[in-house]
């Protein structure tokens, strides 16, 4: 049901690790129960988040919604696009929707995070 | 509050399930708040047309010689100067001038009228009839769960009507027709709450289901609540437990011309001409904010000394004007037009600006 090649966090973003960049988004559950997103709010390039800490916000019709980030490190890209196009969030959550790059300061914490079995284990478990 | 077991289901509820709607509980009821997408269903209904089931809303049929004295002691307006087949917006005020509810009322009779209360306030609308009119000869029969209530809205909403009913006569605005339909009776009023032109439709349950399948058939687009919010905030409509509450007046809440006063049988004619005279201290205006973050109902309005001058009753991103836009309480002496004031919106403080309602005004 969720991607395998994704880790996904308690607070519904994925993560996908390459060559030490982790590209950052929320998971099609978070998209799903938030409705039409109709505006995201990000950090500037270059700046410094932690593991489990609050970096951005979505906001929908219903509600706004802090998102956390499921890495420590350095913002290397933001996603421009979904600036003029939020619904790519609704739309294509894994790829077009995609909201941050992020250089890891310690890969390791990877291991904190669920693979898609454990997440979708953890999603039933929440509703 | 209500366990889920025990919601209770419109006529319409399984046809919301197997259209995969996202149900929330809302007033007591099961209701769809979403099908597709809030800002389609919106498009849909502002261009096009959208179907909403509102067979939660109340309906009581009220008859008998003093009909029309009981609701002239408790409306906003005299029903009985309402011509036959004709319908007005209204509020139900306690004693201290506080709304308990707005509602439509239609005469169908000399002595007989339909009252259309929000669901979330049937049961003390009731209970407030009850009370202020033992001594008077009259019936109240609720209706509620024996129909179901459609409402189709939109520009082309008149043309999809005529299509599942050829002989449908011409109706005004605020008019109703009762017209027989498949050998039953149904109510149809031109009538809304989205700012578009279209009908509210009360009908028989045992036809509900395939009236709602014809509609979508014909082109009409399922609408849940969410699209209804949003339509009626674009439209400036108020809702009640957001900007008309039992603690607000209908003079704040800029509802003067639906108030009637000088009416020797409405029951808080001194109580409302008082407070129209002392004039307001606050009064809701429409405000957009700048940039696309969304205040939210209880946000905090400031002005340019961070002083507390009000706070925000409803806010939403509206999908038509494509801005983020909202209704509030303000102060009375910052309420001109192009005022500018900040909201704290969450942990932000954000710019916005008072601008004229309605946001959105069909052509």
């Amino acid at each position: 049901m969720y991607p395998n090649n994704l880790k996904y966090s308690e607070e519904h973003e994925w993560l996908l690790e390459s060559n030490g960049i982790a590209t950052i988004g929320i998971t099609d559950f978070a998209v799903d129960s938030l409705g039409d997103i109709v505006f995201v709010e990000l950090p500037q390039k270059g700046t410094q988040i932690n593991q489990f800490s609050t970096f951005g916000e979505v906001e929908s019709v219903k509600a706004a919604s802090e998102i956390y980030t499921p890495i420590s490190g350095e913002i290397i890209e933001i996603n421009e696009n979904l600036e003029t196009e939020p619904e790519l969030l609704n739309n294509s959550p894994y790829e077009n929707g995609w909201l941050i790059k992020v250089k890891m300061s310690d890969p390791t914490e990877i291991e904190k995070l669920m693979d898609s079995k454990a997440y979708e284990q953890f999603v039933n478990s929440e509703e | 509050m209500k366990m889920n077991d025990e919601l209770l289901k419109t006529t319409l509820h399984q046809v919301h399930i197997n259209a995969n709607a996202k149900l929330v509980p809302f007033a007591g009821w099961d209701m769809p708040i979403q099908y597709s997408s809030i800002l389609k269903e919106c498009n849909a209904v502002r261009n096009k047309s959208g179907i909403f089931d509102v067979s939660h809303m109340g309906r009581f049929m009220i008859s008998g010689p003093k009909s029309g004295l009981a609701l002239d002691k408790l409306l906003s307006i005299d029903p009985n100067l309402l011509k036959e087949g004709q319908g007005k917006y209204n509020l139900i005020c306690n004693s201290d001038g506080g709304i308990i509810d707005d509602c439509i009322v239609y005469k169908i009779a000399k002595e007989e009228f339909l009252l259309i209360p929000n669901a979330s306030n049937s049961d003390k609308v009731y209970k407030w009839i009850k009370q202020n009119t033992k001594d008077l000869d009259f019936n109240i029969d609720i209706i509620t769960s024996n129909t179901s209530m459609i409402a189709l809205q939109g520009p082309e909403s008149l043309r999809i009507l005529n299509d599942v009913i050829p002989d449908m006569p011409e109706i005004k605005r605020f008019r109703f027709v009762e017209h027989q339909f498949q050998s039953t009776i149904m109510i149809i009023a031109r009538t809304g709450y989205t700012g578009e032109d279209g009908v509210e439709i009360i009908l028989e349950n045992s036809i509900a289901i395939n009236f709602w399948q014809s509609l979508k058939n014909k082109g009409a687009t399922e609408c849940g609540l969410g699209a209804r919010d949003v339509l009626r905030l674009e439209a400036a409509l108020p809702l009640h437990g957001n900007e008309i509450t039992e603690q607000t007046n209908p003079f704040e809440a800029k509802l003067k011309m639906f108030v009637q006063l000088d009416r020797s049988n409405y029951l808080i004619n001194d109580t409302l001409t008082k407070i129209k005279s002392e004039g307001l201290t606050k009064k809701i205006v429409g405000f957009e904010v700048q940039g696309r973050n969304i205040a939210r109902s209880h946000n905090q309005i400031l002005d340019h000394y961070n002083n507390v001058i009000g706070e925000v009753t409803s806010g939403s991103f509206s999908p038509t004007l494509q801005k983020s836009i909202g209704l509030a309480y303000i102060k009375k002496e910052f309420t001109a037009i192009d005022s500018e004031v900040t909201i704290n919106i969450r942990t932000k403080s954000i710019p916005a600006k008072i601008i004229k309602t309605p946001f959105y005004k069909r052509s």
